[in-house]
């Protein structure tokens, strides 16, 4: 896995370069966005971290240049701006994903590794497991440690996606975006309540399902 | 730099005294009045050519005609008696005037008959000029000095005698002489007068500009806000500017003072996080090391500065909001589609409090608005319900088109608000008292009423029916 990082502030280049490689991940360091596109277009990346601001060659022409190349390696568009309309037109110019600055680092690694997964995995397969839970999507069936467990709606979209991410952390705003489909955070504590509810519902010894203070939670597989 | 800007605006200048002499010299006023008096001198001179010239002709014309009577006279004297008749009619007048007549008569050939030279005649001057005359006009003027001239009339007599009267007359220079120096003093004085009687006109006519310049070098030397132009009472365009200046300063002052305002108020708000997350890493630091302590001091600082971020993010959006910077996407929307929503994201936490939110919206309420910013107000209004709501409480989220606007009331049966307080639960960090407080940014509404005014719209609060608040915002609809 060879990731492209396009960020021209050396500080938060060499800390992101630092960490994906301790994730495993190969990573290069390009300080501005010609040669970042230069490298985009020379290398087979599996996926690419770029800056908004940039010299010489701005984040978002950077991948709109991609784009018109045919270069489908995925995105993740890293801004200090956070507005709305930031992100949209982010989005709109090809990234597969938007980070606002400043960022946990653990969740830049989880939304790369889901930009990556996304791009090369075959068709979800309709059962997810994560140790003694397993759901089914389509029969819509939960069990933990064999015994069937009732869950609501939004429970079930939660514990879904923390399936999806077993083993990593996922931030608030991630789950926001993935389960009540909110492009912002819209400063709640609805995360909180649901995922106590599920903690309740499939983990009440707090085995499984760990909060990361600062980050998010994180799904741990059990039994 | 203050040097710098009194080089660079002509709104300040030097203040010593040779500084104030120039600054006469160059004020407009002074220019004004130097101009208008120069106007006045030219117009006044050019009168008092065109008078003085028709006084020297009249004085003329009456003199020569007085001499031609005489003419008259003595040629009748020639008609009756010749030479002799003439010379009788002379004796018979001996009057000061006839004394000081120069008569003369000559024979066709020129021989001269007969000639009387009053005693003040200089005859050498006339000597060379009266026989060889060949006349042609009828009245002769030669100067005799600067002061007088001889005037000579002839008049032809029966037979081709001449007949030559004359006399010395005083030149119109000298006679008008003492009006020239009167018009030379009066005109002058005049001048002077009206320079100065005009300078001091315009400088109080120009005294509200003075002001003007004066409040804006007090205002750029010193920062002093508060300064204001005085004399807006009057009436004409001076005044005008006076008070229209005065109402832009009010504005602009009134901005700094918001913004100061905010600005204390951030630094308030950012050192009390900062602060802790401070002494929690700094706390840290001293302990003997224990690293699960370490991460935990670290996890808090996480959280302390993610609190600040949002506080932060929060704030820019409002100020946005308030200085109408914040871009709005305007679409045709549902209000009911935003309230649906915000129900459907508060569903467990109501469910948690045992609160009822209860959806009172039976038609489409349509509104143009920007979908996301108006549906994070009308999160804010819920969570801000649910909040003060007690537990197995009841929210209601009501809409309505009302003529001219979209209306959304949330309705809830907790406390209520306060009559006192409710202007200030609007106000940005605020928070109520302390029995009601709660964790929290104390951004929510203020975020509210900055989106419901870029909008174009109101938000209030009120008693709900029975017990609670309520709170309203209305969109007027176009």
């Amino acid at each position: 896995m060879r990731v492209l990082v396009v960020e021209d502030d050396a500080k938060i280049a060499s800390f992101v370069v630092r960490g994906l490689k301790q994730a495993g991940y190969a990573a290069d360091h390009a300080p501005d966005g010609e040669t970042g596109l230069a490298l985009a277009e020379s290398t087979d990346y599996d996926a690419a971290i770029v800056d908004v601001m940039l010299p010489k060659l701005d984040g978002i022409s950077l991948v709109k240049r991609l784009r018109a190349a045919r270069k489908t390696i995925p995105v993740l568009i890293l801004s200090a701006k956070s507005s709305v309309d930031d992100r949209i037109r982010g989005l709109q110019s090809g990234g597969d994903d938007y980070l606002t600055k400043p960022f946990a680092f653990s969740e830049l690694l989880a939304r790369i590794h889901a930009l990556i997964r996304r791009a090369t995995q075959s068709p979800e397969a309709t059962r997810l497991t994560g140790g003694d839970v397993t759901l089914d999507l389509v029969t819509r069936e939960v069990t933990c440690a064999g015994r069937p467990v009732e869950l609501q709606p939004r429970e079930f979209t939660l514990l879904a996606f923390l399936l999806r991410h077993v083993g990593r952390p996922v931030s608030k705003t991630m789950i926001l975006e993935h389960v009540w489909d909110y492009s912002f955070d819209p400063q709640t504590n609805v995360v909180d309540v649901v995922v106590s509810r599920l903690r309740a519902k499939i983990d009440p010894d707090h085995r499984r399902l760990e909060t990361v203070r600062g980050v998010g939670y994180i799904f741990r597989p059990h039994g | 730099m203050a040097k710098e800007l009194d080089a660079a605006t002509p709104l300040a200048g030097p203040r010593s005294w040779s500084g104030r002499d120039r600054r006469l010299r160059q004020s407009l006023a002074f220019r004004l009045a130097v101009q208008y008096a120069l106007v006045f001198a030219l117009a006044s001179a050019l009168m008092f050519s065109v008078l003085y010239w028709m006084l020297a002709s009249a004085w003329d014309a009456r003199e020569r005609g007085a001499l031609e009577r005489r003419a008259e006279d003595f040629a009748g004297g020639f008609n009756n008696g010749g030479v002799p008749g003439v010379i009788a009619r002379i004796t018979n007048e001996t009057s000061s005037d006839t004394r000081a007549l120069f008569v003369r008569l000559t024979r066709p050939d020129n021989l001269i008959m007969y000639t009387k030279w009053p005693d003040d005649w200089i005859e050498s001057q006339v000597q060379q000029l009266v026989p060889g005359i060949s006349i042609t006009h009828n009245v002769l003027r030669i100067p005799q000095d600067k002061a007088r001239d001889y005037t000579i009339v002839s008049r032809p007599l029966p037979n081709g005698w001449m007949l030559h009267v004359g006399r010395l007359m005083d030149s119109p220079a000298v006679f008008l002489a003492p009006l020239r120096r009167a018009f030379a003093v009066v005109g002058a004085g005049a001048l002077f007068l009206s320079i100065a009687a005009g300078t001091i006109l315009a400088w109080r006519a120009t005294r509200p500009l003075r002001a003007v310049s004066e409040t804006a070098r007090r205002i750029l030397d010193t920062g002093d806000l508060a300064a204001r132009v005085p004399g807006a009472t009057g009436r004409g365009e001076l005044a005008e500017l006076v008070r229209q200046l005065n109402t832009l300063l009010d504005k602009n002052a009134a901005h700094v003072r918001v913004l100061r305002e905010t600005l204390d108020n951030l630094a308030h708000d950012l050192r009390t996080p900062l602060t802790r997350l401070r002494g929690t890493a700094e706390l840290a630091l001293q302990s003997g090391g224990d690293p699960a302590e370490a991460r935990s001091a670290l996890a808090d600082c996480v959280d302390e500065s993610d609190r600040v971020l949002h506080l932060l993010e929060a704030l820019l959006d409002i100020s946005a909001a308030e200085a109408g910077a914040l871009k709005l996407n305007l679409d045709r929307l549902d209000l009911r589609s935003l309230v649906e929503r915000a129900a459907d994201l508060y569903r467990e936490v109501a469910e948690e409090k045992h609160i009822a939110v209860l959806i009172d919206a039976p038609d489409p309420v349509e509104v143009g608005a920007d979908a996301i910013r108006l549906g994070q107000a009308v999160n804010n209004l819920l969570d801000n319900a649910l909040k003060y709501t007690p537990d197995g409480g009841k929210v209601v989220l009501w809409a309505r088109t009302e003529p001219g606007s979209a209306v959304l009331a949330v309705r809830d049966n907790g406390p209520g608000v306060p009559l006192p307080e409710r202007e200030a639960i609007f106000r940005r960090l605020y928070r109520g008292d302390s029995s009601r407080s709660q964790r929290g940014l104390g951004l929510g509404l203020s975020l509210v009423k900055a989106i419901v005014e870029a909008h174009g719209g109101t938000v209030s609060v009120g008693d709900a029916p029975g017990t609670g608040a309520e709170f309203t915002m209305r969109i007027p609809v176009r």
